[in-house]
């Protein structure tokens, strides 16, 4: 129903009212819609004398209320939303790998680039990494990368317990992994110089040692002090004592104060008293023993001593090997452990 | 360059960002307690959706309403294209998951209010703005951002925000993790 210019009209009646008016000439306001709030706007449902709530201006029953305020999602969309729900769980699912395998790769890069590095969880966890993602190349390099770490490593704490054999083993498999690393390279030559050196055999030592100048992590001055022991433990084997106590005596002062260079001129001075005879050399070399420390904790120290001793009382010059075979396993089992 | 393809046709190669759009409009109008008369989640034709509700009560909701599409949309999009673009970015495996690349991108690109929620978030955002509601007044230069990025979409800046979010952020997010 309309109110037209204050008459009560119908629908048709409306029409024909507004076309009796010339074209573009209708009143504005003529034509008001007539609501009655008792007639739901949408189903049309009578309520009686009951007038239904407003929404948007429009009288709506209660169950047209609701199914406005909770307009359903047709089943299509929902069947849609839950194709795309599912798609993606087993996009994650099927992915899931390649974060396990991100977080694993992260975790090792941080180990290994940490102040404190931890190479053991490094290599652990990038051998995770490439369980994970067994396609990955970089993560095969940084598997690689973390087992050349952890066996550099291990190779350290071999040298720290004086076992140059295992620590060049193992510098030289890190060295394999990583053969861009000249450092690596040198640093296993160089434990394998200080094996060749515990075995008495100078001579491949300072090829060794000589080999690794130049790319070692080790400083310089360090590894120009064990060419010059290298030097002169090569020049004894040649039985040429002289360069031997030249060698030694160059180490001396190159190092300084130093008790194990003092040694070797002491052991120097004695293989030039069995040689020559000469008084001098036997008193130089008693008297730098006399002032060397005597560490009962160092049981090398002592066998070098002992040594030194019987070279200047026999006037014989024999190599550790001889002397441990004859006069050291007679008068000092407990001396040395080879 | 930049070549032009009718709005329709793009919308039907990206589909499932219409439905999403339209369907995040309602779910608000649903959380908001807002009367929806009529909804269509797709058609071929301008607009390619369209949901017809009663005007809010407050003009959070016209907000919510408005920029809901921009919220789920863009969500949908990272989580369809972060697993796909991890293993591609970081391992450089590609894992042929590009039906999830073209689904989140689609999404994407869909984000972005249309100039209708523009128009309805400026009228309403400046009449909020007039009573003092700090929202109101947030969302005008919020509106007019929306409004610059959808006449840039003449020069795809909706399928260049949808690979941004879709490709782009992903790429960012991991890079920043490896750091």
């Amino acid at each position: 129903m309309f109110d037209v210019g204050g008459k009560i009209l119908c629908d048709a009646c409306c029409t024909r009212e507004v076309e009796s008016y010339p074209a573009g000439d209708v009143p504005k306001g003529l034509v008001q819609p007539i609501v009655d709030t008792t007639v739901c706007a949408v189903c049309g449902t009578d309520s009686g004398s009951l007038e239904l709530q407003s929404v948007a201006g429009h009288p709506v029953c209660d169950a047209c209320s609701q199914r406005l305020l909770h307009y359903p999602l047709p089943l299509w969309v929902k069947a849609a939303s839950l194709l795309v729900a599912v798609l993606i769980v087993v996009s994650l699912a099927t992915n899931w790998r390649f974060f396990q395998g991100f977080f694993e790769a992260r975790s090792a890069i941080r180990c290994l680039k940490s102040d404190r590095p931890d190479y053991v969880k490094a290599d652990s966890l990038a051998k995770a990494a490439a369980r994970h993602v067994p396609e990955s190349a970089a993560v095969r390099d940084l598997t690689v990368t973390a087992q050349a770490h952890l066996a550099y490593f291990r190779g350290l704490q071999a040298a720290d317990k004086g076992d140059f054999k295992l620590a060049a083993e193992l510098t030289d498999q890190a060295s394999q992994a990583m053969p861009q690393d000249s450092a690596l390279r040198a640093d296993a030559l160089i434990y394998k110089g200080l094996d060749a050196m515990q075995q008495d055999h100078s001579a491949a030592a300072l090829e060794f040692f000589r080999k690794a100048r130049g790319d070692s992590n080790m400083p310089p001055k360090a590894l120009d002090a064990l060419i010059l022991r290298a030097e002169g433990g090569a020049a004894f084997d040649a039985k040429d004592y002289r360069a031997f106590l030249d060698k030694a005596l160059a180490l001396e002062q190159f190092q300084g104060e130093d008790a194990n260079s003092r040694a070797q001129v002491a052991s120097a001075l004695a293989c030039m008293y069995a040689q020559s005879g000469q008084e001098s050399y036997r008193t130089q070399a008693l008297q730098i023993l006399d002032a060397l420390p005597k560490d009962g904790d160092d049981p090398r120290g002592d066998e070098y001593r002992q040594r030194i001793l019987h070279r200047i009382n026999t006037r014989t010059i024999i190599t550790r090997k001889q002397y441990l075979a004859t006069v050291g396993a007679a008068s000092q089992p407990a001396a040395s452990k080879e | 360059m930049f070549f032009i393809i009718p709005g329709p046709v793009i919308a039907a190669v990206t589909f499932p960002g219409v439905i999403v759009h339209e369907a995040a409009h309602l779910l608000f109008c649903r959380l908001r307690k807002v009367a929806v008369f009529d909804a269509c989640f797709f058609r071929f034709g301008n607009p390619a959706g369209y949901v017809v509700h009663e005007p809010p009560k407050d003009f959070t909701s016209t907000l919510l309403i408005c920029m809901g599409p921009f919220l789920l949309n863009t969500l949908l999009c990272v989580a369809i294209c972060f697993p796909v673009m991890l293993p591609r970015e970081v391992f450089g495996v590609h894992n042929g998951n590009l039906l999830m690349l073209w689904l989140g991108i689609s999404i994407g690109m869909h984000a972005i209010p249309s100039t209708g929620d523009v128009s309805t978030l400026w009228h309403e955002g400046w009449a909020a703005a007039k009573r003092g509601n700090p929202l109101g007044i947030l969302s005008l230069p919020l509106a007019g951002l929306i409004a610059l990025v959808n006449a840039g979409r003449i020069i795809w800046l909706d399928a260049i925000y949808g690979a941004a979010v879709g490709i782009g952020l992903p790429m960012l997010l991991l890079n920043w993790l490896s750091a």
